[in-house]
């Protein structure tokens, strides 16, 4: 009797490979982000049948969005990714009002002098470049919980911010070099870049105060360049842009950029942004400024971008941002594919100096079936 | 009240009321089936091959507890708000089971069409899954890592949420 009930076990614990198909999907019907992407890993079984159900998932969980993107070809496990990321990032929106009401000394020229030199220093050390987004969102949490006392020691927050970022994206790549990662993460280092203004111990001081005014929400939520590189790629397999029309990519980093120097821009939603930077550079261009499979992708229609894209628009043709603007013209002077020499050209002016751009209208092919209506996740 | 005979597939048989023993669809319908070829008189006895004496025996635990009085057949109407937060409770404790048992209890609320058990069923196995990583995943429900490396590998690069916090997993 013993024997056979151990055997039995065996059978047993082997039995939730062969769940009937209808029990599996129900079960999996229990489970979003994260843990649903961990179930399907586990077993090739479950694996095979990822696709159909992201695609479930999705039309339960957003079905306004499904009723509208349901019928076009849809890689479905990306597309879930999108918008459960478009909701997480609302989670942890810095709120202007918060940061206003704040900070007495601090205003917004302030912090675009301080980010526009978190960017030069990013391009000096050649970070990641998703690292110093990361850093500007921390700054703002900690200007909405934080009142800076005086203007001297502003800068220390910035460099904390970016010392944390970098620390968070060195975890998760995980694969540096232990001793590289010691020697970039060095306070004295930080301490060095300021001109010495402050002191390592300083410097070592304020980050921890950083780190504990992030909260985990803060540290994985995406930031808007890479909400711009999965729009990139989806807009190059939808076969919107050709992969080689980088000149597009780049501009739209660069408004990108110049947004996170602005505190208005920076409190709105980083797939927003990154969706009206594209369609702005695409416009500059000529393209079809904002095509259908951008709107299912994203979840964003043309009308929902109009204001963003005027806004941007406008900062775009009134930042000075000389530092950047030069550092920028310098790395990318260079590049480009020679077909497209004339782009280059152009997105390098538009780089250069400040040049007003029209309001955007909003006329574009708007999807039929929702033009006034917001399909995303509220 | 009527009551039935629900035989297991070691044959025994439990004696419980039409009621309780009518949360199950598949039953149900067995019942109207028998009924109406014997006749209302006849005692009813109904043999369910596909599910074993122990399992049948925590299927009709939940049966009886959710047709005890101020419950209509659904178990959903009528319910006041204290017994639906007494109901909960229960609920939670009768989930504190063995994987095995619990995929014998899902197995069966599948197949008599049990539609709250399942649904309680479903959500007991998803909230094992919650926060594990996929090798934990593995070892808590006996699944055999069967991809060939080339695929993992390809997971491993497409699927980065799912392989994020290993490390922070590792540590806990």
């Amino acid at each position: 009797m013993v024997v056979t009930r151990s055997l039995f076990k065996v059978y047993v614990r082997a039995a939730f490979e062969n769940l009937p198909d209808e029990l599996l999907m129900e079960i999996l019907a229990h489970l979003k982000d994260r843990d649903l992407g961990v179930a399907l890993c586990t077993s090739k079984r479950f694996y095979a049948c990822r696709e159909a159900v992201w695609r479930e998932a999705s039309a339960k969980r957003w079905p306004t969005w499904f009723a509208v993107a349901r019928g076009s070809e849809i890689p479905w496990r990306r597309q879930y990714e999108m918008l459960s990321l478009r909701e997480r990032e609302l989670l942890v929106l810095p709120s202007l009002a918060a940061i206003q009401k704040k900070q007495t000394v601090v205003n917004a020229q302030n912090r675009a002098v301080l980010t526009e030199w978190l960017a030069e220093v990013s391009w000096d050390w050649q970070l990641e470049s998703t690292i110093v987004f990361k850093a500007a969102a921390y700054l703002d949490h900690y200007l909405m919980n934080h009142s800076v006392s005086e203007l001297g020691g502003f800068q220390l927050v910035g460099i904390a911010c970016l010392r944390v970022a970098m620390g968070d994206v060195q975890q998760r790549s995980g694969q540096q070099d232990e001793e590289e990662e010691k020697k970039a993460m060095d306070p004295a280092r930080f301490a060095y870049i300021s001109d010495r203004t402050y002191t390592a111990a300083q410097v070592e001081e304020m980050t921890a105060v950083v780190q504990t005014s992030t909260c985990d929400d803060l540290r994985t939520c995406p930031n808007a360049k890479m909400f711009l590189r999965s729009f990139w790629y989806r807009s190059v397999q939808g076969g919107a842009i050709n992969k080689e029309e980088m000149h597009i990519y780049t501009l739209a980093s660069f408004f990108l950029q110049l947004a996170l120097l602005d505190l208005d821009l920076s409190t709105l939603p980083a797939s927003l942004l990154a969706a009206c930077a594209l369609a702005n550079s695409m416009e500059l261009f000529g393209k079809n400024v904002w095509p259908n499979t951008l709107q299912h992708y994203s979840a964003y229609t043309a009308a929902d971008l109009a204001t963003t894209r005027t806004k941007l628009n406008q900062v775009q043709g009134s930042t000075a941002a000389e530092h950047i603007r030069a550092l920028w013209r310098k790395h990318h002077e260079h590049h480009g594919y020679e077909e497209y020499r004339e782009e280059w050209t152009h997105a390098l002016q538009v780089i250069a100096s400040p040049c007003p751009a029209p309001a955007v209208k909003c006329t574009s092919d708007t999807m039929s079936s929702s033009s006034t209506q917001t399909i995303g996740p509220m | 009240m009527r009551t039935v005979i629900l035989r297991s597939s070691d044959g025994a048989d439990h004696i419980v009321s039409s009621e309780a023993a009518s949360l199950s669809r598949t039953v149900q319908s067995l019942l109207e089936e028998l009924e109406a070829k014997e006749g209302e008189e006849s005692p009813l006895i109904v043999p369910l091959p596909n599910v074993c004496d122990c399992t049948l025996r925590k299927v009709l635990q939940y049966c009886i507890q959710h047709t005890e009085p101020g419950t209509n057949l659904t178990g959903r109407i009528h319910v006041s708000e204290t017994r639906r937060r007494d109901l909960e409770v229960w609920d939670r404790n009768y989930m504190l089971v063995s994987t095995d048992e619990l995929y014998h209890l899902v197995m069966a609320a599948h197949y008599l069409n049990v539609p709250g058990l399942l649904e309680l069923c479903c959500e007991g196995i998803a909230n094992l899954i919650r926060g594990k990583s996929p090798q934990h995943v593995r070892q808590h429900f006996g699944l055999v890592n069967n991809f060939e490396k080339a695929e993992e590998e390809d997971i491993r690069r497409t699927n980065l949420w799912a392989l994020v916090d290993e490390k922070e997993l590792a540590k806990k």
